[in-house]
Formats: C-alpha cells, sequence, structure tokens
C-alpha cells in the first residue's frame, strides 16, 4: 500500500498541472511562475478546485491556508505541495465582512486545523466543516476574531508608557 | 544501515490485548451497563511536551475519543509581527520553535529575501546551512532523551542533554547567545564565525561520532522495555500520514521520502550530498531510529560546510530600512519537526502588512486526534515522542 | 509549629528554632514543574548534569502541587493559562514561594502588547524571586535561587515580620481564593492610551570604540584579515572601473564628465559603507 509520488521533469509537470486546471474551471487567471502554478479563482470554486487537483493531478500535500484581511474583503492562499518540486497556489477573494466558504476537509483532511484557526483569528466560517471551533481564544466568552485590522493591540502607547 | 546494530533487534514481548484491541463493544458496554470515563489531561502535566490539555474518553485503560485543547501559550506573535519592522520580527520567530531556533529565522528571512531582490553572499549561506545543522542536532538528540524520560528512563537525558550543552557553547562563541540567536539577518547572517571556531566545530563532531554509537544507540535501541513500548504503536500507513498533512520525520517512518532539503531546494544544498531517511515501519520506533540516522546525515553535512566554506562577506547590500515592494514572499524549509513555513505579505510600508507562520508541531498535531483512539492510555507519551512537538510551534 | 505561636515577640528560643527550620527550609527547596516556554528549557538546562540543581538540594521536580515548595513560572503567562496557575498555586501547601524566571513572568516581556498575554506573574500571584533575562542563563537562574535561599533564611516565625499566607487577611480570616486583580484590556481589542507620557531619550554609554551597529541590517564583525582583503578587492575593482571609464572617456569623450561625478558619488558612498563596517 504504497503512495505513488509525482515523477517526471518539473516542467513539463507544471505544463501538466496548468493544462488540468485550465481544461476543468473557469478561473480568473492561472500562470506558471518559476516552480509555482498560481490560480486566482471565484470563491464558489474552490472545492471543485482542490478536488481536480487531489484527484485528477495527484497532488498531495496541503501546505497551509493563509487568510488576509484587507479592510473589505478576505484574501484566501491555499498552498498545495506535489511533494516533488511544483507548488500550486490557489488565490481567493470573498468580499465583505462576513466571509463564508466552502469547507475543504473533506478533500483534505489535514485542512481542518487550518480552518479553524482561521475561524479562530478571522471569523472566516466554513459551511460543512466538522468541527468548527475556536483552537487559541477562549471558546465561552472571547467574542473577538484578533487578527482582524480592527482589533487593535497598543504597541506604541505601551512601550512608551513602560520605557 | 547494519553498522547501528539495527539488525541485531531484541525479539519483543508479546502483550496479549495489545493486537487483539481490547475495546469492549457498545452491545457489551450496554449489557453490562458500563461506561466510559472521562478524564483531563491537563494543560500542567509532568510528562507533557508543553501546554496541551486533552480531553480523553477512556474505556477501562483503552482510548475512546481524544480531543487536544490548545491556546494555553498563544501568543499573539503573528499580530504583533505587523507592528515590527521586518528586521525586528526575527527576534519573535526566534520565540516560535523555542527548541530549535535558526530554522524559524531562516524560513522567515528566506520569505522576506523572496520579496527582496538582493544577493546573498555563498560564505553567508554556508554559515547559514551549518548553524541549522547543527541545531538540527541540537533539537534531534533530546527530543530521544525526551522520548526515553516519558517512558521512565532517566539516563539518556542526561546523556543528550550533555551533547547540547555543548552545543550550546559552540553557537554561544559565535552568535553570542545559548538560546535566541537572532544570528540569520535578512540579507546574511550578523557576524562572521571567529577564527579558531571551524577547528572546534570539527574536533566537537569527530567526538560526537565516536561517541554516538555507544551513548545514543546502544543505550537505548537494544533495551527490552523500549522496545516493548515502541513497536506497534502508533502506527500509521502513508496515506493516512499524507492525509493528515504530516511532514517531517512522522512522515518519513511510514515510507513517504519527502524532504524540503532535496525537493524544494533552498540555500546551498543543491550543493551538498546527503540522504534522505526512510523507515516502513511507520510506529514510534521507527521514527527513533529516523531520528537517529537523520544525526548522522547532520553530521555528514557539517562537515561538508567546514570543508567547503568560501571566504568573502557575510551580508549583502541592503539599505538601512527596508521597504520590499508590495506582494507575497513564501520561505519553507525543513526543520526537524517537519516543514516549516513562512508567508509574508507586504504593503510596501517597513512593517509586514501579515505574516503567517506554518508550524509544523500545529500541523503534526492532528495526528493525535486520528491515532490515539485504540491504544491504551500510557502509549499516549510515546505517541507524542514521535510527533515530537515543542509547544511555541503549535500555539505560536 | 504550635508551640511556637505562644511567643509573641522574638526570642532566643524562637530565633533558634527559626535557624534550624530556615536551615532545613532552605537546602531543599522543592520546584514544581511548571515550564511554561522556552526558559522551562533553560530550567530542565538548570537540572541537568552541566549546571547541576542537585547541589543546592531542589533536584527533585515534583509534578503535583501538593509536594512542592517553590513555583518556577519560566515561561509567558497567557491568560488562559492564568487561571490554572493560580488554582496550582493554591493547590500548593504553606510555606511556599515563586520564582519568577525570564522577562515574560516577570512583566510580559517581548510579548507585552499581545492580547492573550498576562503582563506579569506577579498580576496574579505574588512573586518573591525575579530572575531576569531571555531566557536566563542556568547560572542566573541557581543565582536566583541561591536569592530565594537568603530570603527564607530571613523568615520569622513570630513577630509582625511573620510571614502570612496569601490566602488569610489582616483581620485573621481565611480566603478560599486570591483576590481578582486587574487585567489590561488589550484582551478586549480596546488599546490602552497612556496620556502625557514622552517618550524618553535614549541613553546608553558605550566604553568600547565606535559605535554599536546602528541598522539591523549592519554586519556585527569580520576576521580583521578578511576585512582587509575585502577592502582590497574593492580598491582593485575601483580602479579597475575607474580604469575603464578613463578609456571610454577618451574614446566618447562628451559623456566622460557624467561618469567621473557617478564614480566619485559611488566613491563616497562605499567610503561611508566602509565607516559602518569599521565599527
Amino acid at each position: 500500500m504504497a503512495v505513488t509520488l509525482p515523477e517526471g521533469d518539473l516542467q513539463s509537470r507544471l505544463n501538466r498541472y496548468l493544462d488540468g486546471f485550465n481544461n476543468q474551471h473557469g478561473l480568473d487567471e492561472s500562470e506558471i511562475e518559476g516552480n509555482v502554478v498560481r490560480l486566482v479563482v471565484p470563491p464558489d470554486v474552490v472545492p471543485a478546485v482542490l478536488t481536480t487537483a487531489r484527484e485528477a493531478l495527484g497532488i498531495l500535500h496541503l501546505a497551509f491556508i493563509t487568510v488576509v484581511d484587507r479592510e473589505g474583503s478576505f484574501e484566501l492562499t491555499y498552498e498545495l505541495l506535489d511533494l516533488r518540486g511544483a507548488i500550486v497556489r490557489v488565490r481567493t477573494t470573498i468580499e465583505g465582512d462576513e466571509p463564508v466558504i466552502d469547507t475543504v476537509t473533506n478533500i483534505y483532511p489535514t485542512a481542518n486545523w487550518h480552518e479553524r484557526e482561521a475561524y479562530d483569528m478571522f471569523g472566516v466560517a466554513f459551511k460543512g466543516h466538522p468541527d468548527l471551533r475556536r483552537t487559541y481564544m477562549w471558546q465561552d466568552h472571547f467574542d473577538h476574531h484578533p487578527l482582524l485590522k480592527s482589533f487593535e493591540i497598543s504597541t506604541r502607547r505601551t512601550f512608551e508608557g513602560l520605557r | 544501515m547494519s553498522m547501528l546494530g539495527q539488525d541485531k533487534r531484541v525479539e519483543s514481548i508479546s502483550l496479549s490485548g495489545r493486537e487483539s484491541g481490547r475495546l469492549a463493544g457498545p452491545d457489551v458496554r450496554d449489557e453490562f451497563g458500563l461506561e466510559t470515563l472521562d478524564m483531563n489531561m491537563g494543560p500542567q502535566h509532568p510528562a507533557m511536551h508543553g501546554l496541551l490539555r486533552l480531553i480523553l474518553e477512556l474505556d477501562g485503560e483503552t482510548v475512546v475519543r481524544c480531543d487536544p485543547v490548545m491556546g494555553y501559550l498563544h501568543r499573539c506573535q503573528e499580530k504583533i509581527a505587523e507592528n515590527r519592522m521586518y528586521p525586528a520580527v526575527i527576534p519573535m520567530t526566534d520565540r516560535l520553535d523555542y527548541f530549535a531556533n535558526m530554522f524559524n529565522e531562516h524560513g522567515y528571512v528566506l520569505a522576506v529575501e523572496d520579496l527582496l531582490d538582493v544577493e546573498i553572499p555563498p560564505r553567508a549561506e554556508y554559515i547559514r546551512v551549518l548553524m541549522c545543522e547543527l541545531m538540527r542536532l541540537a533539537s534531534h538528540i533530546p527530543s530521544l532523551g525526551f522520548l526515553m524520560l516519558e517512558l521512565g528512563a532517566f539516563t539518556p537525558i542526561l546523556y543528550a542533554f550533555r551533547e547540547r550543552e555543548r552545543i550550546q557553547s559552540i553557537f554561544e562563541a559565535v552568535t553570542g547567545a545559548r538560546m535566541m540567536f537572532h544570528y540569520i539577518r535578512i540579507g546574511g547572517v550578523k557576524a562572521d564565525l571567529p577564527p579558531d571556531i571551524p577547528q572546534k566545530i570539527w574536533d566537537y563532531i569527530e567526538g560526537l561520532e565516536k561517541r554516538f554509537q555507544p551513548d545514543f544507540v546502544d543505550l537505548i535501541s537494544g533495551n527490552e522495555i523500549f522496545i516493548s513500548r515502541t513497536r506497534n504503536v502508533g502506527t500509521m500507513t502513508p496515506e493516512k500520514a499524507l492525509e493528515m498533512g504530516l511532514t517531517g520525520p512522522p512522515l518519513r517512518c511510514t515510507g513517504v521520502d519527502f524532504d524540503i532539503r532535496r525537493d524544494y531546494p533552498y540555500s546551498v544544498y543543491p550543493e551538498l550530498e546527503f540522504d534522505v531517511i526512510t523507515e516502513t515501519a511507520g510506529d514510534v520506533e521507527a521514527s527513533y531510529w529516523v531520528r537517529i540516522k537523520e544525526c548522522l546525515q547532520s553530521i555528514r553535512l557539517i562537515k561538508q560546510c567546514l570543508e567547503k566554506m568560501p571566504e568573502g562577506e557575510v551580508m549583502g547590500e541592503l539599505g538601512r530600512r527596508l521597504r520590499p515592494d508590495e506582494g507575497d514572499g513564501f520561505g519553507r524549509v525543513e526543520s526537524p519537526r517537519g516543514e516549516f513555513a513562512v508567508h509574508v505579505v507586504s504593503d510596501g510600508s517597513d512593517t509586514p502588512y501579515r505574516v503567517h507562520y506554518r508550524d509544523p508541531s500545529f500541523c503534526n498535531m492532528q495526528l493525535l486526534q486520528e491515532i490515539i483512539p485504540g491504544h491504551y492510555l500510557p502509549d499516549i507519551m510515546p505517541i507524542m515522542g514521535l510527533i515530537d512537538p515543542v509547544s511555541g510551534g503549535w500555539d505560536k | 509549629m504550635g508551640v511556637m505561636q505562644q511567643f509573641n515577640e522574638p526570642n532566643i528560643v524562637t530565633t533558634t528554632t527559626d535557624r534550624i527550620f530556615n536551615w532545613g527550609r532552605k537546602h531543599s527547596l522543592w520546584p514544581l514543574q511548571f515550564g511554561l516556554a522556552c526558559c522551562a528549557i533553560e530550567m530542565m538546562s538548570t537540572g541537568m548534569a552541566h549546571n547541576d540543581l542537585e547541589r543546592f538540594g531542589s533536584s527533585p521536580f515534583m509534578g503535583s502541587p501538593r509536594q512542592a515548595d517553590v513555583m518556577i513560572v519560566s515561561g509567558t503567562v497567557s491568560t488562559k493559562m492564568a487561571e490554572r496557575m493560580t488554582r496550582l498555586y493554591e493547590q500548593m501547601p504553606e510555606p511556599k514561594w515563586v520564582i519568577a524566571m525570564g522577562a515574560c513572568a516577570i512583566s510580559g516581556g517581548p510579548f507585552l502588547d499581545g492580547y492573550s498575554v498576562l503582563m506579569g506573574a506577579d498580576r496574579v500571584i505574588p512573586v518573591d524571586v525575579y530572575v531576569p533575562g531571555c531566557p536566563p542563563r542556568p547560572e542566573a537562574l541557581i543565582f536566583g535561587i541561591l536569592t530565594l535561599q537568603k530570603k527564607v533564611e530571613r523568615d520569622m516565625q513570630v513577630g509582625y515580620d511573620k510571614p502570612r499566607p496569601a490566602l488569610v487577611n489582616d483581620d485573621g480570616s481565611i480566603n478560599e481564593y486570591l483576590p481578582e486583580r486587574e487585567y489590561t484590556e488589550i484582551s478586549e481589542g480596546k488599546a490602552v492610551r497612556f496620556e502625557g507620557i514622552k517618550p524618553l531619550k535614549r541613553t546608553y554609554v558605550f566604553e568600547r570604540k565606535g559605535m554599536p551597529p546602528a541598522s539591523q541590517t549592519d554586519v556585527g564583525w569580520i576576521p580583521k584579515e578578511v576585512k582587509q582583503k575585502i577592502k582590497e578587492q574593492k580598491k582593485a575593482e575601483k580602479a579597475a572601473a575607474e580604469g575603464k571609464a578613463a578609456e571610454e572617456a577618451q574614446s566618447n569623450g562628451g559623456t566622460a564628465t557624467a561618469t567621473a561625478e557617478k564614480d566619485g558619488d559611488s566613491e563616497a558612498k562605499s567610503r561611508s559603507n566602509g565607516k559602518q563596517g569599521d565599527a
């Protein structure tokens, strides 16, 4: 029961991934940059794109999910590694102050804790997540999502008072 | 490698019941009115690798459900990093995985150099790799000691910390600090090696090679108690390991050979020769062997670095205030716990807009929820030794 | 010590018994294993063979608070952990002491402005000895334990200096829990504004020649031979560039002044870079 890792030359694999993504879905942007296949997709297409990546193209490892709070919208970046030198980076933008997106836990089970952390820090709700609760903050009475730009911590004032 | 004596394994004592997995099924429970016991292995625990709370549901001594609760050391690293200038974030990254500091610094600095356009002198690259491999030694050897400490043996950790003290004194001579180095800077390293240090590192490494077999391998690996408590405990298949997003020694002990130093190379690793160690068993003993052999590979890498190190500067040409262009920078290193990746988002000012750390300890902890149910309560500790997490990593 | 409570003032009996009890207590301070973060690694190093804590009697790191004398708070105390820490402190039997090890336990440390970091362990429990450092060296922690031993030596069982447990009020009534202290409002996302506080000017004095590196990207130190080699290399490069520029000036004529100006500027810049490198 061994796992088959992709083989072959890096550039041909990157081209194959790009073709695979282009054939299956309507993407906003897709290009190859170095050893990275960069995709920009609308948020409702993300589970389909990741399903293609896992099943059709054999990309087995989800490295991380980053959320960036541009005031007014949220930008998610999913980074996938095929374990032999190629990277696939999927980027979506969710508009508005209440971000909701479908979960990818059924495709990549490792996204479970990444999505919990995103929910805890930013308030991004993942529809269909089996166990969406906070990771770091105390679960009961902490109503804020700390990494939003509207949650301020006072670095300069704290150090002014103490120096 | 038979020179390590791995072939001369002692046959393990078979414990009846471990393999058959004596879990009372639901029908037995209803018939006898049995209930499961909810127990809490709290944040402060003598045998825990940090502040982790495990909510366990036990059926006798077998764990039915395991739920880790984290957050007892959450230090707001990502938020604080948005208020510091780019070079001032480096001491914060030191405190992430505080057992192997150089890798965190290296990962962050690679991400920022991805945004800038600076040429790093080759001597600086070799010094970075040398320090990182010494740090890998200083991290793997005590992690074996911790594994044995939780199984009840006190001697291996004393031997391990003796090695770590010696490596820390080398670091003190080079960087000035025992633990939080703040040595790898954006564009190079902070200062050059003192002139007598390469010889000292060489002498130390040769001594360690001679000491390694008797002090670490023979002391632990033939021990009957060690084998019976770590063989066939926490067994994983390669698919399960990749599904759970494991990287590093927990993944390589199942048989998948994925090492960022070889597959996504950075720094001068393309010019150095080393092997990627895998084992096929997938249990705690296999992870022990992976770590032992990785120590020997690190020794090999250190020797190559010392031989091949060129002369020259140690810091690239950079301005005073770093203002990278807008965009994203990604850096990825192979830390002793797995893949450590950093994503830096810059908006053109002199503080980062967002820094996201992907810790190997955080991602490897998902193993606990999946693997522990079905094992006995005392097996939790060797499985934590398989993952070898550090609480600054999973809590950021 | 019911016998001691019969005496209201220190006298020859109580000072002698104080000396005996304090001698016994200070040479067997058993720490509670409360390693939170990075300072815990240095605490472990202190207990290991090289920096031996066992020679001071503090070797057994107790797992249970019921058997411990000293709680060494080593590492950052987050607000989630502070509740558990006070609970452990209340579970320790008298006499008990607390050592705050590391900058994070003293005052929040490098994570001072975090929203979930307690600005010092002494916001919730009483601390006896503060050991600064980030992390403090094992020798510093041993010095902290020796300081605590000196403090234990001064304990008096009777008199107005007699030690009072934190759970006993002045009038003798016993609390069950420690009094609650205030957390800051940073954990609610409201930043505290300190009005009217001016930043202090930097006032450090350096005894060695030259100033420290002024920016984080300046190199700290290079061996002398390497520095000279790099200088010679740069001079050789400049001479070659000037030689080429002179040739081009002779062949082009019009652009000579422009290249000469550029060379002059780069010379000035490299001279200032060299000055920073010398420091």
